[in-house]
């Protein structure tokens, strides 16, 4: 009763700010690495890593198509760093001052600057292969959504293989927690709240940013009520495994 | 293709970097074991052996093993036959690697530097 009472008052609160605060076009910001006008590209960092479902609807207060901004009536544009990018960075300057300063290149008449030295290689190595912009784009004009890293295009197919997915992970004391992540074939998978224990609060989000966005929305068993399928593949209605529901009369 | 296009094509796909940094790693490991033997059975000379280095080997030994893993996990999803001889092959030779450098360091154990 409790659970759903603070439903009820979760999605009065959602419903009245999505009256007050219309959405607005998020102003650009200028930051080190080049980015067209009118888009965040860091934004997706801090909500994989700390940020709740709180954060996530504030976000979405602010610009309900989040993390995509609108460039035209149903065209959206994501563009974004992958987040190995301060990992990568952070492990090569901290491996570069270990090695520099030689902190840990002799233990008990062993060399270990080898220790480092991998660190070294392997943050350069996440460095590098992050540095390109990558940039999503779901165009419901022509039904294609297209995922290119740096102008070249990696991925281009139907609107039915983009989706926002609740992911589940349980403790071993049978602790349910959750997560919603945008992916797609052959797309990055993309973190929105990366734990949460709230089922309702993360269902009402992911649905939200599904219709927004107009995608499907997928639960986290593989079978059930609750997905929410706006794009089928061509010639789904013959697969064996959609089973089609009787119209009465 | 373009050169852009060859430089670009090191960042995808992610299976055959951990394969191809799999294959680095054998070799390397592979001129230090040469190098070893040779100086444990052919030139008897034991201060030119790697034992200082003994931890970083092993170390890195595991660490071309688990991405030759990765990497052939990589290759098997992608349905194709020759990655994934590859992929496999790599993964055999990386085994096989630690292997000998463990039965090596057993057989020199007795030569290493005495500490008192």
């Amino acid at each position: 009763m409790g659970v759903a009472v603070s439903t009820a008052q979760w999605q009065q609160t959602s419903r009245t700010a999505g009256g007050l605060y219309p959405a607005q076009a998020p102003t650009g910001r200028v930051t080190g690495l080049p980015t067209t006008s009118g888009s965040k590209p860091f934004q997706l960092w801090a909500q994989g890593l700390f940020c709740t479902e709180r954060s996530l609807a504030k976000r979405l207060k602010n610009n309900s198509f989040y993390p995509f901004t609108q460039q035209q009536p149903n065209v959206f544009v994501l563009e974004y760093y992958l987040d190995t990018l301060w990992k990568g960075t952070l492990l090569f300057f901290v491996c570069l001052f270990l090695v520099s300063f030689g902190l840990v290149s002799e233990v008990q008449k062993q060399e270990t600057w080898g220790f480092p030295a991998y660190g070294l290689g392997v943050g350069l190595w996440l460095m590098i292969s992050s540095l390109p912009r990558r940039r999503l784009v779901l165009n419901h004009v022509s039904g294609v959504y297209h995922f290119s890293i740096q102008g070249r295009t990696v991925c281009q197919g139907p609107m039915h293989l983009v989706y926002v997915r609740m992911a589940l992970s349980s403790d071993g004391y049978g602790r349910c927690f959750f997560q919603l992540v945008l992916c797609g074939h052959k797309l990055e998978p993309l973190v929105l709240v990366q734990l949460s224990e709230r089922y309702e609060q993360m269902e009402y989000l992911g649905r939200h940013i599904a219709r927004k966005l107009n995608i499907n929305y997928f639960d986290c068993l593989a079978t059930s009520y609750r997905h929410v399928v706006r794009h089928r593949p061509p010639g789904a209605a013959f697969s064996p495994g959609i089973l089609l529901r009787k119209t009465g009369a | 293709m373009r050169w852009r296009d060859r430089v670009a094509v090191l960042f995808f796909p992610q299976g055959m970097i951990l394969t191809m940094a799999a294959l680095m790693l054998f070799f390397i490991h592979l001129i230090v074991f040469a190098s070893d033997v040779h100086s444990f059975c052919v030139t008897h000379r034991y201060d030119r052996m790697s034992f200082r280095y003994t931890v970083v080997l092993m170390f890195s030994q595991v660490i071309g093993i688990c991405w030759a893993a990765m990497g052939s996990l990589y290759a098997e999803m992608t349905h194709d036959k020759f990655r994934r001889c590859f992929s496999l092959t790599i993964l055999m030779l990386n085994g096989a690697m630690f292997f000998k450098r463990l039965s090596l360091e057993f057989l020199a154990i007795q030569y290493r530097e005495e500490n008192h």
